[in-house]
């Protein structure tokens, strides 16, 4: 469903000259998936779901989402996907409602009203759904946001940490609904760099340090490989050894 | 090509609404609207209560004919045998015992006043108190100074419009979430600039409009050309300069860039007239019949909305 192969991607900075943010990354994610895409900041995950999301173009390597080529074909790539920024993305004077009604005509939706409608009431979040995006709490945002993404049921869902920001209980709530959205076969790549918080939501992750792949596995096979009991321990083993 | 319309008209709908939205806009907006329909009603509210009282008080004694000569002039008369006190009390205009006239002030309605009785008399000469209503003309080249100075005002705010829209809503993530929808990577930026331009061309027209009503605007059409197209081109310049600039990250440069850029717009205008009154911003200062400006203005919308998915959309 999402492939990535041998990805690069630089950037110029003026402070640290030229800064390799991808090197040479591969992976594959499969329908009905969550791939956890861990690593510390500045590891190259954010650029990575960038590229997939086609707002980045890569220096060398391919992708694909569901067949599509981001790079060549960006219009076929973004029906295919939905992009899930860290920031969330919300205009804070319009209400969630009309966020997800508008992306919802914009995607080309059939009878978008009503599909926008019953995609907050599936995220839960109808009770809020008329007040201004600026007015609502950071798990209410992300329940919108989330609605926002699979109003048109794209087959890949890019989350760019996803739990920033949340208290204990939206975390799970967000987590959950993760879950759930790769259950209706949807491949779904999260990134994150609080490892706990994922290890049970997971079925497969890729470590990323320095923009590279440094291990991949079930999260038994990563905790196996490293004799490690939890994946914050297997990450600081794979990326940090004494 | 129907996806894209109505992806487009759902997007500017979008960013108007938002904008409208942000009372900051809606004061920016809505105060040179306020400031006029203020000045209207002050005007009318200073001459209601300067107007004086045009109640004539004819002294007990008078001869008959006074009253009636009074009416016919259009005054309001009432009795009385004290020719001072009422007068400086300003409870009358004047009094008069159809020869004498005692007046507290001079104006107009004094002259009208002097005119009626002397015109009893046979006099040989009358006042002239025609008054001097102000040149139309006179009041029509400062309107249009006034119009120039909110034009100038307004394409600042274009130019805000333009370059922070895009910049603050880079920061927020709301242009990477539109720029991941099934549509080119102009149209985000494109919306916002029609939305911006859309608002402020209205409130312009609405603000010289008003000030025509008040003062006279000479050639007031032509102005509201040169606003309109003054405005979407600074907001053009915004959109154009924006880059991948947010408002916490390297916005100073873009901002000095567009202000430079009007700056060299305006002289360049200046120097040649004769392009000058063809050139959105430059012709608010210049003069012209504003059609060109206008349509230069609104081309340069979805050339900047080009240059910004070139430059900031995919990097």
């Amino acid at each position: 469903m999402i492939d990535v192969t041998d990805l690069h991607k630089s950037f110029k900075t003026r402070e640290r000259g030229e800064v390799r943010a991808v090197a040479g990354l591969s992976f594959h994610v499969r329908a009905g998936e969550v791939y956890g895409l861990l690593g510390p900041n500045g590891a190259g995950k954010t650029t990575t779901l960038r590229i997939l999301a086609t707002l980045a173009l890569p220096d060398r390597g391919t992708v694909r989402v569901d067949g599509r080529d981001p790079v060549a074909d960006p219009i076929g790539a973004r029906e295919r996907l939905a992009w899930v920024p860290a920031e969330g993305g919300l205009p804070p004077r319009l209400s969630g409602r009309e966020v997800v009604r508008l992306f919802a005509r914009i995607q080309g939706v059939a009878d978008p009203d009503r599909v926008a409608d019953e995609t907050l009431d599936r995220m839960g979040a109808t009770p809020f759904a008329d007040r201004p995006c600026g007015d609502l709490s950071t798990g209410m945002k992300r329940r919108v946001v989330l609605a926002r993404a699979l109003v048109h049921r794209p087959a890949a869902l890019l989350l760019d940490e996803p739990t920033d920001g949340l208290d204990v209980m939206g975390r799970r709530d967000v987590l959950g609904l993760v879950r759930s959205l790769a259950a209706d076969g949807r491949a779904v790549i999260l990134s994150s760099h609080v490892m706990g918080e994922v290890e049970r939501v997971v079925d497969r992750a890729g470590i990323v340090a320095g923009g590279q792949l440094v291990a991949e596995g079930t999260v038994a096979e990563l905790l196996a490989r490293t004799g490690t009991a939890t994946l914050d321990d297997a990450f600081m083993a794979l990326v940090a050894p004494p | 090509m129907r996806r894209s319309a109505s992806a487009l008209a759902g997007l500017t709908y979008a960013h108007a609404l938002s904008l409208l939205r942000e009372a900051l806009v809606r004061r920016s907006l809505g105060w040179p609207v306020a400031l006029v329909i203020g000045t209207l009603l002050a005007v009318v509210a200073v001459t209601t209560v300067r107007r004086g009282n045009p109640t004539v008080l004819v002294l007990d004694g008078a001869p008959a004919w006074v009253e009636p000569t009074l009416h016919d002039a259009g005054f309001a008369t009432v009795r009385g045998s004290d020719p001072v006190g009422p007068v400086q009390r300003e409870v009358v205009l004047a009094s008069t015992d159809g020869h004498q006239l005692n007046l507290g002030r001079g104006g107009p309605d004094a002259g009208r006043l002097e005119i009626a009785l002397r015109r009893h008399h046979g006099s040989t000469w009358l006042p002239d108190v025609e008054g001097s209503l102000p040149d139309l003309r006179t009041t029509e080249i400062g309107g249009r100074r006034i119009c120039r100075l909110l034009g100038g005002l307004y394409a600042l705010y274009g130019a805000v419009f333009g370059l922070g829209a895009l910049a603050r809503d880079r920061d927020e993530g709301t242009l990477d979430a539109e720029l991941t929808l099934p549509i080119g990577s102009w149209m985000p930026a494109f919306a916002r600039w029609l939305a911006a331009s859309l608002l402020l061309g209205l409130s312009w027209a609405v603000a010289v409009g008003m000030i025509d009503a008040l003062l006279g605007v000479r050639d007031a059409g032509a102005m509201v050309r040169d606003g309109i197209g003054a405005t979407a081109a600074a907001a053009a310049l915004g959109v154009a300069a924006v880059g991948r600039a947010g408002l916490k990250a390297s916005f100073s440069g873009p901002f000095t860039a567009v202000a430079a850029g009007i700056a060299g717009i305006v002289a360049f205008g200046t120097t040649w007239p004769g392009w000058g009154r063809h050139l959105p911003i430059a012709s608010m200062v210049l003069g012209g019949d504003g059609w060109s400006p206008m349509f230069v203005g609104w081309a340069l919308g979805p050339l900047a909305a080009v240059l910004f998915a070139w430059r900031g959309g995919r990097t």
